[in-house]
């Protein structure tokens, strides 16, 4: 691991390890943040997924349904009646926060009523098709939330992992490396001024004998 | 708190019905007018974009970082009328495997 670049006296190995405490503290805290953002994800993953296949198989009906409505008169007909629908369908967005993430909250808000067509003209199951477009709507725009929550999660898991990996295998290591040369070099220097003194010492004591 | 609407780009079939709940439907007869619908859309009107499964596939061959923006507009992949080629699963599925590191099957 690359040694940092400092020269070795007491000063430098106070900062550094001042540094290590907080890039150790940094660290715990990331590696936290990052447990609970999975935990999150996973949750929104298990409930996204059964939304997902739920909203699928409810869309193949609703689809079904109309594909009947359809057949039963001529396409320009079943046009025309749900092209005058005064259906409203307006969604509310809030902000809303997952562990830090600003992520979209849609509320959804239908006025209005479907049936405003000719009960002559058009089919029964016309009017099944349309009930049942109209209760998908409100999962539809939940699934769209939870989806998008999913990939903003993902992508802030991704970059916390990141840090939590550059603290761990670059930083703190190279910091110790660092403190633990400072150390010996200090404990060196130390040592040399010893046997310095020693030496002098020695010398004198001959000369005093002489 | 804004209040927004809902598109849909897909073909006739699959957004005539979204038509009648007050969905903006925008008709996309073949998939490859996706795009062009894509770039002339007010997408500061819209929370959602529902999008059909071929009509998605076709903005990602002409925009490969599709969705291209963060926040509003959230894109939806919706299997269309000639069923689901589970596209926005296996969409998930790599988005799993991205934030975990490891696939995930269950």
């Amino acid at each position: 691991m690359a040694r940092l670049n400092v020269n070795p006296n007491r000063m430098q190995l106070l900062k550094l390890r001042k540094r290590l405490a907080v890039a150790q503290r940094g660290h715990k805290l990331l590696k936290d943040k990052l447990d609970e953002l999975m935990k999150q994800f996973l949750g929104l993953v298990d409930e996204g997924r059964r939304l997902r296949k739920d909203v699928e198989d409810r869309l193949a009906d609703a689809y079904l349904v109309f594909a009947i409505a359809r057949s039963e008169v001529i396409t320009e007909e079943v046009e025309e009646a749900l092209s005058v629908g005064t259906m409203e369908l307006a969604v509310s967005v809030e902000q809303a926060n997952i562990m830090g993430v600003k992520v979209p909250h849609f509320e959804v808000r239908m006025e209005g009523d479907v049936n405003c067509y000719s009960l002559i003209s058009t089919p029964f199951s016309l009017d099944a098709a349309v009930i049942n477009y109209r209760e998908l709507m409100p999962d539809l725009v939940r699934l769209a939330e939870l989806e998008n929550n999913m990939s903003l999660l993902a992508q802030e898991i991704e970059k916390t992992r990141r840090r939590v990996n550059a603290l761990e295998h670059v930083l703190i290591p190279s910091l110790k490396e660092t403190i633990s040369y400072i150390t010996m070099k200090l404990d060196e220097m130390e040592r040399s001024y010893r046997t310095q003194l020693m030496k002098i010492k020695s010398l004198q004591e001959e000369e005093a004998r002489g | 708190m804004k209040e927004l609407k809902v598109a849909m780009i897909g073909g006739r079939t699959s957004t005539l019905g979204f038509k009648a709940v007050g969905v903006d439907t925008y008709i996309a007869p073949l998939p490859e007018d996706g795009p062009r619908i894509w770039k002339e859309l007010d997408l500061s009107r819209y929370a959602v974009v529902m999008i059909t499964e071929p009509v998605y596939e076709e903005l990602l061959r002409e925009f490969p970082q599709f969705p291209p923006h963060e926040g509003l507009p959230v894109v939806l992949v919706i299997p269309a009328v000639t069923g689901s080629r589970e596209i926005a699963s296996s969409a998930l599925r790599e988005k799993v495997r991205r934030a975990m590191g490891a696939d995930l099957e269950r």
